[in-house]
């Protein structure tokens, strides 16, 4: 199976912005802080890979970088999909609130020009198939994101990243913010959407148990660095390190 | 339209409330009609008559709601000082008073929305830095000294305009306009300041949200994100405050009217003060108050229109 994704050698500094008087102070002007330290990890195409770490270790910061939003690094990304999409953690920032469902559903499909493109007809149609494939009522078209349950909107969110014709998306935290039942129903969602359509998803969690269920492949991250990964069986049967022992001692596990 | 008849209501109810406590208060403060019209030195005993005659002496609430009735039906009392309706004097000033805090008003929306806009865009850089120490500086000049100095630079020393010569808007309306016109920018600057530096942070604090990282992945470029997606979300606060400065606008220009020699509300409000004309004084401070609450019914209900989860939450 060919990868979709390869990073090596990954290396993330944040620079702290410092006033001018403290910089001139300082005679050396190091005051950056090591984020990420050499994260190297291959993903195959269609697989479910996990990233667990408590928070403050970099996984976002690792997810920026794949995506291009951290635009300063070392190492090398190599990422092949044009258009990753991402689901973030609280589904009450990550839908624009003055815009209806159908409007922010629409917008990837508005942005296809040429022979892509799409007519009215065609677009209520895609967006209609979506909200069915994700499970929501296509009623909900008519409605602001404020009148919607966390639940919906994460829905919503997977929808949309998945109206981009993206074959590689990553979620972040995607359930950590919604009530246990919720979770298990989002939880089902992605697994079905990954075996109907077969996304590569990376996916970011600090929850042991969401991980067994969603998962084929795990890594565990601590203050920027892997410390293990592979298969989630075996990693939860023989972790390596004491890291990863004691969370999963922690999970009960 | 629930939403509308609510906000109506407490409206009313507002209005009410203000008239009564300004009626209360001037009841409260020393010196009446009687004592208006006779003056000081008047004798106990016909101050005593004559208030009797006026019917000063009957009960509080019972005089209030004459007064009130009197009010609405536009007869505001006589003035003690110059012994003519109030509504007489009034009536041909407000205008002036009220297209200048229209003017300001309008001069503030269109010149702040841009630089706002363009801060936030280009935040961080070296134009930015400069507009907001600009922006800084003009925030905190008092806009009757920023009256002072247009007076100076735009009376004096490029003669756009002659200081002091005032036209009535029933003369000359264009002559009114180019002459109300620098006054109002005096009002404007400080409120200008004050919008671009809430838009610009309300604008960047909006940007770092999830949404707007999702409308990028979505295909969308730099303007289309702001325009379609931030804006309309940034500007609420912005509204709020701009409701807010409609109320400055008018005491603004009261003041204003003073270093330009305007002859509007303003005029009117600061002679009645020091002669003790209470019915002037009265009614000016309820039409002030009936312009503010109005305005501020007005920025409901445009809130109602670009923010949608108001109306959810009613």
């Amino acid at each position: 199976m060919k990868n979709i994704l390869e990073v090596n050698k990954l290396n993330v500094y944040y620079t702290n912005n410092e006033g001018l008087a403290k910089k001139l102070k300082r005679k050396s002007g190091e005051s950056r802080q090591h984020v990420l330290k050499d994260v190297s990890f291959d993903m195959k195409r269609g697989e479910v890979l996990g990233l667990v770490g408590e928070s403050g270790c970099g996984k976002t910061t690792l997810a920026k970088a794949i995506l291009g939003m951290q635009k300063q690094y070392d190492g090398e990304i190599w990422l092949d999909c044009p258009n990753p999409q991402m689901v973030f953690q609280d589904p009450y920032a990550s839908l624009n609130p003055s815009k209806k469902i159908g409007w922010i559903l629409e917008e990837p499909l508005r942005m296809k020009k040429g022979s892509d493109r799409l007519t009215k007809a065609e677009r209520a149609k895609r967006v209609d198939e979506m909200l069915v494939r994700v499970g929501l009522d296509g009623k909900l078209k008519e409605h602001y994101p404020a009148e919607l349950s966390g639940g919906q909107r994460q829905r919503i969110a997977i929808a949309e990243a998945l109206l981009c014709d993206t074959d590689f998306l990553i979620a972040d935290e995607p359930v950590s913010a919604l009530d246990v039942t919720i979770q298990a129903q989002i939880i089902r969602l992605l697994l079905k959407l990954h075996k109907e359509l077969g996304i590569s998803i990376l996916f970011i969690s600090h929850d042991l148990r969401v991980v067994y269920q969603m998962c084929d492949r795990v890594m565990i991250m601590k203050n920027g660095v892997i410390l293990e990964q592979g298969n989630v069986e075996e990693v939860y049967r023989n972790p390596f390190s004491d890291y990863t022992k004691l969370l999963l001692d922690a999970a009960n596990l | 339209m629930k939403y509308i008849g609510k906000k109506l209501a407490t409206m009313l109810i507002t209005l009410l409330g203000i008239s009564f406590l300004v009626y209360l208060a001037f009841d409260i403060i020393p010196g009446d009609a009687a004592l208006a019209a006779l003056g000081t030195d008047a004798t106990p005993e016909s101050l005593e008559a004559l208030r009797e005659q006026l019917g000063l002496n009957r009960p509080f609430l019972q005089r209030y709601f004459e007064w009130l009735f009197n009010f609405i039906r536009g007869d505001f009392g006589t003035s003690y000082k110059y012994h003519i309706p109030v509504a007489d004097m009034i009536v041909s000033k407000l205008p002036i008073t009220v297209i200048m805090a229209m003017l300001s008003f309008f001069i503030m929306v269109v010149i702040s929305l841009p630089i706002g806009i363009y801060t936030a865009k280009h935040s961080g850089k070296w134009a930015d830095h400069l507009i907001m120490t600009v922006n800084q500086v003009m925030m905190s000049v008092p806009h009757f000294f920023m009256g002072i100095m247009i007076t100076y630079f735009f009376g004096l020393v490029l003669r756009l305009f002659t200081p002091g010569g005032f036209v009535s808007y029933e003369t000359d309306f264009r002559g009114f306009l180019a002459y109300i016109i620098f006054p109002c920018i005096a009002i404007a600057i400080p409120k200008i300041a004050m919008s671009v530096k809430l838009l610009r942070s309300s604008c960047i604090e909006e940007a770092k949200k999830d949404y707007v990282r999702t409308a990028y992945s979505k295909g969308n470029n730099t303007n289309k994100v702001l325009y379609r997606h931030v804006l309309r979300n940034a500007i609420i606060p912005v509204v709020t405050l701009w409701g807010m400065t409609l109320a400055d606008m008018l005491v603004g220009s009261i003041v204003i009217e003073q270093v330009f020699n305007i002859p509007g509300i303003g005029r009117i409000l600061l002679t009645s003060i020091s002669y003790r004309d209470y019915p002037v004084v009265e009614t000016i401070i309820i039409l002030i108050a009936f312009v503010v609450i109005v305005s501020n019914f007005c920025v409901d209900i445009i809130y109602q229109l670009i923010d949608p989860r108001i109306s959810v939450q009613d």
